[in-house]
């Protein structure tokens, strides 16, 4: 997946993530989630670091269609003659969550394997609007090294505290952490675009294309992805 | 003394009469700031760099040292005065034109790497100058040899160490190919290896004639790069300006400045050598002369001079 030309990859997970999201077939998207799986696999990407990542996706998802399957318990029990309503709303429940995670698992694939600079790149060689990349290309930017930052303070703050604090304790020394925090980040924000202006940086970021590159890999992947996006056509007609 | 004035040496001091007609590549005239709260960043500095020189802008922490680079880059605007850079004014419809041939090294690298890899932050420059992306390839596989940066560029910044930060950063702004380098303490936090190998970046970069103004507070450092001298003190003002050997050599100016002089050469001085050496280097040769001529007699005299 890494030697794969970007626009080619970029072109080929985003039509997988929006078969997810038009087919209804736990088959077609249960082919989506393996070959995924498969994929990070031949191309020595963590498999657990990717299933750990699409959790934290897939566990909010399946909170939040949960309450579905729970009101469809209450129809069944007035219902018992019948497993029908209880059943859709678990098939519901159990559909909704497998698309999540297909959907997640190819955009986590997508970010593991590829720069976040060549996914810019390939945006913008499909004429992604500018401003659109140019508050992406920001927000990934500030994000890493308000991550960064944040990480630091606390690692700062912990190595000074010695002792447990009660809740109000906490409430206080979170307050003056976040504060802290902002004033940072400002300046922090400062001196980075300072640093990107000495570099002649402008308010719209230039970057390289990636060469366009067609060979054996590219052509085996998008074989792969249209027969999987016909089979997901032809079982949902 | 009132180091209040700035104490200036004669020019032929300062190594300038190796150029025929020198071309200043940076002055500075009547340069103040003030930021936004009040502080003052730079009280008073006038100064010139000719081109190809290397000079050295020491000064205890918050001198000024810093800002005067930011002011110099054109990324912070003077309260008053001016800075002309290659003969134009450093002013904002001139600042992008200039900056093409100005490489900034800020003090912090972690500033300077804001991508997710090295090889990212290493394309940024010169995609923003237009380069050809086959001319960057063979730039930043140059810069990451000279660097010994070639197994890190596919890892992101904020796992490497200090000094390979450094190293990043520097090559950051080599690969723009500029004509004159800012550097904001390149060697503060780095480790040793990381120290000689941009130690010897610097002097080939000095060899190859491109004017370099450093700043820093370890004047140990200095002798190995520089070849003028300018002492921003407390007050933010340019305290002195000169030649190597004659600032290095004045302890007394030194030390009203809050500095100190480069450990060797204060060895010798409290031995009583009337011209120190500054290097560990010049130190062994002058010990060298003094043990093959005056053979093992040196502690019977009184001083000697190297």
């Amino acid at each position: 997946m890494q030697n794969l030309d970007a626009r080619v990859k970029l072109l080929g997970l985003a039509a997988l993530i929006t078969l997810t999201i038009f087919t209804q077939n736990p088959i077609v998207q249960l082919s989506i989630l393996l070959i995924c799986y498969t994929l990070s696999y031949l191309s020595k990407i963590s498999v657990s670091r990717i299933a750990s990542r699409s959790l934290t996706i897939i566990t909010p998802a399946f909170i939040i269609a949960l309450p579905r399957a729970i009101m469809s318990l209450n129809t069944f029990s007035a219902n018992a003659s019948s497993f029908q309503p209880f059943s859709e709303g678990l098939s519901y429940l159990l559909l909704f969550t497998l698309r999540i995670a297909a959907a997640s698992t190819a955009l986590i694939l997508l970010i593991s394997s590829t720069g976040f600079s060549k996914i810019l790149s390939s945006l913008k060689w499909f004429k992604a609007p500018r401003m659109l990349l140019w508050v992406m290309a920001m927000t990934h930017r500030y994000l890493l090294l308000l991550t960064t930052e944040l990480h630091r303070l606390a690692l700062a703050r912990e190595s000074r505290v010695h002792k447990d604090l009660k809740i109000r304790g906490v409430w206080r020394e979170g307050g003056r952490m976040l504060a802290t925090f902002l004033v940072k980040s400002i300046e922090r924000g400062e001196r980075v675009q300072m640093a990107t202006l000495s570099r002649n940086g402008e308010t719209y970021l230039k970057t390289y294309y990636p060469n366009l590159k067609l060979g054996a890999e590219e052509w085996i992947f998008a074989l792969l992805v249209v027969t999987l996006i016909i089979f997901g056509v032809v079982t949902s007609i | 003394m009132d180091i209040r004035s700035t104490r200036c040496y004669p020019h032929h001091l300062w190594g300038g009469d190796q150029h025929l007609t020198p071309k200043p590549a940076v002055k500075v005239e009547d340069l103040q700031y003030t930021y936004q709260d009040g502080t003052v960043g730079v009280e008073y500095a006038n100064l010139a760099i000719d081109e190809g020189e290397c000079v050295a802008v020491v000064g205890p922490n918050g001198s000024g040292k810093s800002t005067l680079l930011l002011l110099i880059d054109g990324l912070l605007k003077p309260t008053k005065g001016r800075v002309y850079v290659f003969g134009e004014p450093m002013v904002e419809k001139n600042a992008k034109k200039l900056r093409r041939r100005i490489g900034l090294l800020m003090q912090n690298p972690d500033d300077m790497l804001f991508n997710s890899t090295v090889q990212e932050d290493l394309e940024f420059g010169p995609a923003q100058l237009d380069m050809p992306k086959e001319e960057t390839s063979i730039l930043i596989d140059k810069a990451a040899s000279r660097l010994g940066l070639e197994d890190l560029l596919n890892k992101p910044p904020y796992r490497l160490s200090e000094g390979e930060k450094q190293r990043a950063a520097l090559a950051c702004i080599l690969v723009t190919k500029p004509d004159l380098l800012l550097l904001d303490e390149p060697t503060a936090q780095v480790d040793l290896n990381s120290k000689r190998i941009i130690l010897r970046i610097l002097n080939e970069l000095k060899a190859e004639g491109k004017s370099i103004i450093l700043t820093t507070h370890d004047l140990n450092l200095v002798p190995y790069i520089a070849n003028k001298v300018i002492i921003m003190d407390k007050s933010k003002r340019v305290a002195a300006k000169g030649g190597l050997r004659t600032i290095l050599r004045d302890i007394h100016l030194l030390q009203t400045c809050g500095l100190e002089p480069p450990d060797i050469t204060k060895l010798f001085l409290d031995l009583g050598f009337r011209e120190p050496p500054l290097t560990v280097e010049e130190g062994v040769e002058a010990l060298t002369k003094v043990f093959t001529y005056r053979k093992l007699n040196i502690w019977s005299e009184g001083s000697y001079s190297a």
